[in-house]
């Protein structure tokens, strides 16, 4: 898989169009891609567009040498470009197959020291048999299983009576 | 002290091979039963009734000793209530208490 690293060497010369076609179709691809090579493609086309205008203002004055002033601007820009270049960038990473082993396994981390700060760690361990529960759980299991039936438990009790008795706004809307 | 060493051994050995569950030997069985989905939410309402004040607290303990002088006919009948209860949506369900709270105050002034 490639890495911007590499790309970004041979930038300046693909932006002049000084690459085999070869090289210069698997830059462009890059470039298409990639959107921090994309952004350094671009300003690499307008600074040596500028400087190609610049040189021919100035091969027209006497006592300047227009390449190796070329040369030397390019130079620096190559420079310039390979000091801003990423070391690594989460999409190269995320390229290669132990990459996105190592960023699904991060990812899965963060998700489970999120959980156990939201729910607390016993939440966690508990249910999982890692951690003794609180004795009252322990004692009383089927109590604090049961515990949404047990808080209903006289409503469920006299349901199908309670289900029958007439509400004032079932009246009103009978009559609405 | 042959015997003592061969016990540690095995005691090790089962712990190691049962799994976690097998670190607590003295949980009731109740616990060990559940799966951990059913022990979060069994441990959800244990905090939920510790965060009740005392009076509220108290009269849910009391439903819970009536339910388990219950006979198994009636619990298997509430429980069927109960499964009726949570097919209704949220607004039916919030009906439903509020006729039973209709029906307890023309009950109580007979009781």
């Amino acid at each position: 898989m490639s890495r911007c690293q590499d790309f970004r060497e041979d930038l300046t010369a693909w932006a002049e169009g000084q690459l085999p076609a070869r090289q210069h179709e698997r830059v462009s691809e890059h470039v298409t891609h990639c959107p921090h090579c994309g952004a350094e493609a671009n300003r690499l086309r307008s600074a040596i567009a500028w400087q190609q205008h610049a040189l021919r203002a100035v091969a027209s004055l006497d006592g300047v040498d227009p390449l190796a002033l070329s040369a030397r601007l390019r130079r620096e820009l190559t420079a310039a470009a390979n000091d801003k270049a990423p070391a690594w960038s989460l999409r190269d990473v995320w390229g290669t197959m132990l990459g996105r082993l190592a960023l699904a396994g991060a990812a899965v981390s963060v998700a489970a020291v999120v959980l156990l700060l939201a729910i607390g760690p016993g939440m966690v361990l508990m249910p999982l048999g890692l951690e003794a529960p609180p004795p009252a759980v322990t004692q009383q299991t089927d109590f604090f299983k049961d515990y949404p039936l047990i808080e209903r438990l006289d409503v469920l009790e006299h349901f199908d009576t309670v289900e029958s008795v007439p509400l004032d706004d079932d009246s009103a809307s009978q009559h609405g | 002290m042959q015997g003592g060493t061969a016990g540690l051994t095995l005691l090790v050995l089962a712990t190691c091979f049962a799994g976690p569950v097998a670190a607590f030997p003295l949980l009731a069985q109740n616990w060990r039963e559940l799966s951990p989905g059913e022990r979060y939410e069994t441990l959800q309402n244990y905090q939920q009734h510790e965060r009740l004040p005392e009076d509220s607290r108290r009269a849910i303990e009391k439903r819970y000793e009536r339910w388990q002088q219950m006979s198994p006919d009636e619990r298997a009948r509430i429980r069927q209530n109960y499964q009726r209860l949570q097919q209704l949506p949220p607004q039916e369900r919030d009906r439903i208490q509020r006729k039973y709270e209709k029906w307890r105050q023309q009950e109580a002034p007979s009781q």
